[in-house]
């Protein structure tokens, strides 16, 4: 029978360790909100204290409370022994501290967990955005000038400054002499030496260098500097839990605000489920400096109600905050910050909600309404039954906000156009099952689903074939893998959308009065490999064109361009197939080893891949996570926007300016030569 | 006429060019000049054929100009034929020509119409107006040809505004 020894009260870890013949314990505990933690070393069996190991060591904040400890005891120069302590915090971090009170080092193996990731952008320099004041106020002209004048005086002295600061670091370089245009072509700030400046900070020239805002499972938030893959902030929330469905952790962020509305400061969102009370809490923050928002408690916001889904809507107030609508478990609509309501009162009968639940299998669509004290509600409209008997729905999937599709239909041989079928409410609905009769028997259904109106787009099945299973929903196509057992071999299908040769509405999308049922392209393809997570490369225009991103198992990244996975490949290659750029089809898809996007470096166990969108349009910023993390810039239609490094400014410049030169001279020249003759 | 000459008068010298009488002596008034041969008279014939002929002249000019851009085109019909039908610099050098002629042509009309006279010269107008214009439509038929004029839907695909959304449906798993 085991009986209470001793009550450590406050006390965060504990090790017992033998030193010796001595049995010691060893016990930490933060003071109180502060940088210091507090080990304590103690005789087991008697309790008095042992010097060597009482210290006061420095533990960030950061790392919230150590939750084990791994003490040792190592033989000093003079003859004492000094504590290493090796603390694995809550935040799932391992720092090795010393007993002279510094970390020697930490590993934040929090960023092995990542939940969620936004890409922010970064602000711009304090000049660009006065000068974009200017143009916000409604002043009259004299003050106009004068700002414009100031502004530009500024932008001059930077300009100088500059120059200045270029012109010294030759002298750091080895023999390398002046700058070369590369470098000043390229869009990385040079004074990164301490990495925190002023200047390192802003917007580069094209967009490039963003902040990671990455969220992780033990809830605490990074800022990852896109440049370097260091950690710029962090904070943990101590109270924040994660969300479960299915077989995964949760976190929802969202970014109402970027940094693109000075002066108004941007605002990320981290919704997650409160650790001790099961409910919702959400914390906002400053996704540039990590901290907390200033209208938002850093406590972190408690909901008081259980929430089913949570959605952040396109529309800005006029503060340019994109308001977080959150849907309860009693079908009641909640809106933060609590000021925008009568925004969402205004659109209420253009939002619509839907959730699924995965032990009925029904999937139910909400209309936002406003019942009679004006509150916001949801008014069921539509529900899917998927027959949860034979089959579960794994997944649901629809596309991202920030897509834009740049064309919106396809060219044909004879020049008419295919138009396709963009549905922005389009849900992809995964379920998997398995007959119970057979063995190897296991099968799959894609439903696609109209999140307005819930009507079937279309549906398909296949049988005798397994997931896992990773879909990905873009524009007007739909790609997802499987295992197909008869066959043993990894296969990937793509669906694509159309409208036909003309469009039914050529203005406007809605859902209730639809365009007639899409055609639908399908075609399957052998996938050389096992995938863990997929993505799709999107830009800010969508002009260039998609590179789907495989992560295999065998730790590559792989970049296939969409033309592979066509459903409009053909078997035979007519003229009008080569007149249309269609590649032949064939069952497997290549796997080249120049389209692996990480080169040499090998990450595993991947969970996901972030992409997002850039300054220049040829270029996509992906980030995969999961184990290992690994980010990198991607052009799948080479780098069309940006003249290439040894363009000869100097050369052409001269010869331009040379020609004009000579061309006025022999004009001049030649009138003189005329009226010379006419005298004569 | 050196002044030597007329200074060294023979006496007996015959000088039938000068003003001057043959013995040296000279004369208060001009003697008139060597009477002509018979049957020759130094009138010059004015054209009296040709004025009469005159309005019919002009008419026949101004038809011609008239049907100049006419006759262009079969020769037009020709080299279209004989540049084919490819986006390459030669055809398109050719069609860029088909193009520029009539429509210069077109530009300096009234200079032209000022050189078309006589009684027909309404309906001469109007043919080389019309000429002119057929050879544009000759040009565009060629371009037509070639598929460089945006008749199909597929070339006004760059300017089709994508569909505004009216209805915003999110969701996804119960959390």
């Amino acid at each position: 029978m085991a009986r209470v020894v001793k009550h450590l009260p406050k006390v965060a870890a504990l090790q017992v360790m033998g030193m010796g013949e001595q049995w010691l314990l060893l016990t930490a505990r933060r003071s109180d909100n502060t940088d210091v933690l507090n080990v304590f070393g103690s005789d087991l069996l008697t309790g008095s204290p042992v010097h060597e190991l009482s210290h006061s060591l420095k533990y960030p904040i950061h790392h919230g409370n150590p939750q084990r400890l791994y003490g040792t005891l190592s033989k000093l120069r003079d003859g004492s022994s000094g504590l290493s302590l090796l603390t694995c915090g809550e935040d799932h971090s391992l720092v090795l501290l010393t007993h002279s009170g510094k970390a020697l080092w930490t590993r934040e193996e929090a960023l092995a967990s990542i939940l969620s990731v936004e890409m922010v952008d970064l602000p711009v320099s304090q000049i660009m955005a006065k000068m974009e004041d200017e143009f916000g106020t409604n002043d009259n002209i004299l003050q106009m000038f004068l700002k414009r004048f100031s502004t530009q005086l500024s932008q001059l002295w930077t300009f100088a400054l500059q120059l200045k600061h270029r012109l010294r670091i030759p002298r750091q370089h080895h023999a390398g002499g002046s700058i070369s245009e590369t470098e000043r072509m390229s869009e990385e700030d040079s004074d990164d030496d301490e990495g925190l400046d002023e200047t390192y900070l802003t917007r580069d020239e094209f967009n490039l260098h963003k902040i990671i805002v990455v969220v992780t499972g033990p809830g605490k938030v990074f800022g990852l500097d896109s440049n370097t893959g260091v950690s710029i902030w962090k904070t943990f929330y101590p109270s924040l839990g994660t969300f479960h469905r299915i077989d995964r952790d949760v976190l929802l962020l969202f970014v109402q605000r970027t940094t693109a509305h000075f002066p108004h400061q941007p605002v990320c969102t981290v919704l997650g489920k409160d650790k001790v009370s099961g409910l919702p809490i959400m914390f906002s923050f400053h996704p540039i400096t990590g901290l907390p928002s200033e209208s938002a408690p850093s406590e972190g916001r408690r909901l008081n109600y259980k929430i089913v889904n949570a959605v952040m809507l396109t529309q800005m107030d006029e503060h340019f905050l994109h308001p977080i609508v959150v849907m309860d478990s009693e079908k009641k609509f909640h809106v933060y910050p609590q000021s925008d309501v009568d925004l969402v009162n205004q659109f209420s009968a253009s939002l619509f909600m839907f959730t699924t639940d995965i032990e009925t299998g029904i999937i139910t669509g909400y209309g936002v309404e406003l019942d009679k004290k004006q509150q916001l509600i949801g008014n069921p409209l539509w529900t899917v039954d998927t027959n949860r008997n034979l089959q579960a729905i794994t997944k649901v999937v629809t596309k991202r906000a920030l897509e834009h599709v740049h064309s919106q239909g396809i060219v044909l041989e004879d020049r008419s156009v295919q138009y396709k079928y963009l549905n922005p409410n389009l849900i992809a609905v995964l379920t998997e099952g398995e007959e119970a009769q057979q063995k190897a028997s296991a099968f799959f259904s894609v439903y696609l689903i109209d999140g307005v109106t819930g009507n079937l787009v279309f549906h398909c099945t296949h049988k005798k074939s397994k997931g896992p299973i990773q879909l990905m929903h873009s524009e007007n196509w739909i790609v997802y893998n499987y295992w197909n057992q008869k066959q043993r071999r990894m296969e990937l299908a793509v669906l694509e959308l159309y409208e036909g040769t003309r469009q039914s509405n050529a203005t406007a999308f809605t859902s209730f009065h639809p365009p007639p049922p899409p055609i639908v392209m399908r075609q399957a393809y052998i996938f050389p490999g096992h995938i863990s997570a997929l993505a799709t490369t999107i830009t800010e225009k969508g002009i260039t064109s998609k590179q789907l991103l495989f992560a295999l198992e065998t730790g590559g990244v792989l970049g296939l361009p969409k033309l592979l996975i066509d459903p409009r490949r053909p078997e035979v290659l007519s003229q009008e197939a080569r007149e249309e750029g269609l590649v032949p089809y064939l069952p497997e898809l290549p796997r080249p080893a120049d389209h692996i996007i990480n080169y040499h470096q090998s990450v595993f166990n991947i969970h996901g891949i972030h992409t997002a969108p850039a300054g220049l349009e040829s270029t996509s910023l992906v980030l995969c996570y999961g184990l290992d993390l690994f980010y990198t810039r991607v052009m799948p239609s080479k780098m069309f926007d940006v003249l290439k490094e040894d363009f000869d400014y100097f050369f052409i410049s001269s010869v331009l300016i040379g020609m004009i030169v000579v061309s006025v001279i022999t004009q001049r020249l030649a009138v003189r030569k005329a009226l010379n003759r006419a005298w004569k | 006429m050196s002044i030597k000459t007329a200074q060294k008068r023979h006496k007996w010298a015959l000088d039938y060019t000068s003003k001057h009488r043959p013995d040296g002596s000279k004369q208060l008034f001009q003697s008139e000049p060597l009477p002509e041969p018979l049957g020759f008279s130094i009138t010059t014939f004015s054209d009296s054929g040709a004025r009469d002929n005159n309005p019919d002249l002009i008419e026949k000019k101004s038809w011609d100009i008239a049907l100049g851009p006419l006759k262009q085109i079969p020769m037009n019909l020709f080299i279209m034929w004989m540049a084919g039908n490819s986006i390459s610099i030669f055809p398109i050098m050719m069609v860029g020509m088909m193009f520029i002629r009539p429509i210069q042509a077109l530009l300096a009309i009234q200079q032209t119409f000022k050189m078309i006279e006589g009684a027909n010269k309404t309906i001469q107008r109007i043919v080389y107006a019309l000429g002119n214009l057929a050879g544009v439509g000759l040009a565009v038929y060629k371009c037509q040809v070639m598929g460089l004029l945006p008749t199909h839907a597929s070339d006004w695909l760059a300017f089709v505004e994508p569909q505004k959304q009216l209805e915003w449906a999110n969701g996804g798993i119960g959390l």
